[in-house]
């Protein structure tokens, strides 16, 4: 029985390939190597930051997602420590007690939204939001609210 | 004292418990940006209206969101 888990992590923006290729290899063979099953890698690319990090405001955003167990993260956080180009790293449990042999893969990766940027029904309009406009915005923003954040802005 | 007017006054709906399709993951952005001030800070459960469970654990998305630069910890008026 293995957990579900993901790691979303940050890299220095401006790397070469080969760099970026070797954070995938350094990963990866530490799934491997510790009774993991990856279920996915994806280079979610660059993105502003919220803050400066190490003086740069733009960062590469890389995600994965496997299973394993307390072994297998133990040896992922130690990659991104260990890896000079990973600035900033968080590891989330999504889920316990997955039987690998009926675990699919392949449904569960596709169900991967880099942000989450999951498709929605865009009902409520809220004009100060750039992006991922309406999300489920029935019981919340209605005329009144809207109108006290207008106020506001 | 009707503290920060910015958001829903109604007191009555919790939307992750009215709509349960919606996830709350500390990578959407564009949700978690609801629930927070235009200073980035969190907004009080009075004010939008989540139920206790949701609201804790949309503080935890919003904290984990922060720590990986999606959204700011403070955001200073200019």
């Amino acid at each position: 029985m293995l957990r579900k888990y993901e790691t979303l992590f940050i890299t220095k923006p401006d790397l070469p390939d080969e760099s970026m290729e070797k954070v995938k290899q350094r990963v990866t063979g530490a799934v491997k190597k510790n009774g993991g099953l990856e279920i996915a890698y994806q280079d979610w690319g660059k993105r502003k930051m919220a803050y400066q990090i190490q003086k740069l405001s733009k960062g590469n955003y890389v995600y994965i997602r496997y299973l394993g167990n307390g072994t297998t993260v133990a040896e992922i956080e130690h990659q991104m420590k260990v890896l000079d180009d990973v600035m900033r790293y968080v590891t989330v449990k999504l889920d316990e007690r997955i039987d690998p042999d009926q675990f699919d893969f392949e449904a569960d990766a596709a169900s991967i939204y880099p942000f989450g940027a999951r498709p929605r029904d865009n009902d409520s309009p809220r004009g100060d939001e750039q992006g991922e406009g309406g999300e489920m915005g029935d019981s919340g923003p209605d005329g009144d609210s809207k109108d006290d954040m207008d106020a506001d802005n | 004292m009707s503290g920060n007017r910015k958001f829903f006054y109604r007191r009555k709906v919790c939307i992750f418990c009215a709509d349960k399709g919606v996830v709350l993951d500390y990578k959407d952005v564009g949700l978690l940006r609801r629930f927070t001030t235009d200073r980035g800070r969190i907004v009080p459960r009075r004010i939008s209206g989540t139920c206790a469970k949701h609201q804790r654990a949309l503080t935890l998305a919003i904290k984990r969101s922060r720590v990986m630069a999606l959204l700011p910890f403070t955001v200073l008026e200019s």
